[in-house]
């Protein structure tokens, strides 16, 4: 076999690069909003915490944004995941563990998706 | 015919030097991303519901002290993830004016930790007030 074999690294690369972008521009500040500013900085009053967040999110724009967010950060982390396993050994499991990386990834995008068109 | 070279892969290589463990804890960081994606993904799920019973479940969870303290890893992890992105991204794309090499700073700068900095504070004032 060559060692040229033709491989599509390259298009699970500019996801994994687009996916890192999107997870280092906006995840931190995303985490600090479920974890902290929500359950402790919006008061007391629990129908108006849920007012704001649901106008929130509800908002087309902000719907798309966190589609694509969540998509490329999950292809994102499949692709560093599937190299750390390759790392860790598991060389010679190469397909089905792309399979499962990816697959895992598509099936999460797949979810997002169905959430935020029900929101 | 010699015999041919089989590198050694000793299990522990990633815990042999400071690159590696480095390396090592930045490639890491990805599964605390996608654990709380997959947190994420609830959380929208509740918000969605509708009703006022899911919202408080998903408040009395994000008040728990489990959730406090997996939040706070998740951020470190993702604050980790943006600034060895943001670190790298010069490397990956190096630019130039004229004959110039831009610093990596600059770059660094100009297409990170800049709109790291306004897109944080832009979600943050949106939720706030």
């Amino acid at each position: 076999m060559s060692h040229l074999t033709k491989t599509n690294e390259a298009f699970w690369w500019s996801l994994f690069s687009a996916g890192g972008v999107m997870a280092a521009l906006f995840l931190p500040v995303m985490i600090f909003v479920t974890g902290f500013v929500l359950p402790f900085m919006m008061g007391e009053d629990v129908e108006s915490q849920r007012d704001r967040m649901v106008s929130l999110v509800t908002v087309w724009p902000v719907r798309l944004t966190l589609f694509g967010v969540i998509l490329l950060s999950f292809f994102h982390c499949a692709h560093r995941i599937r190299h750390v396993l390759m790392d860790f050994g598991l060389r010679g499991a190469g397909v089905a563990l792309m399979i499962c990386c990816y697959g895992a990834a598509a099936g999460g995008a797949v979810a997002a998706g169905l959430i935020l068109v029900r929101l | 015919m010699r015999k041919p070279l089989v590198r050694p892969f000793p299990r522990d290589w990633y815990l042999r030097t400071r690159a590696y463990r480095l390396f090592m804890l930045r490639e890491l960081t990805s599964v605390c991303i996608a654990g709380y994606l997959a947190f994420l993904l609830w959380w929208l799920h509740q918000l969605g519901q509708g009703d006022t019973e899911s919202f408080r479940s998903l408040l009395s969870i994000a008040k728990h002290p489990v959730s406090i303290g997996l939040h706070t890893i998740a951020l470190i992890a993702a604050a980790w993830h943006s600034i060895t992105w943001f670190n790298l991204t010069p490397l990956v794309i190096p630019m130039r004016i004229g004959e110039d090499k831009v610093p990596n700073i600059a770059i660094a700068i100009a297409m990170g930790y800049g709109p790291w900095l306004v897109v944080s504070g832009f979600i943050l004032w949106a939720t706030l007030h």
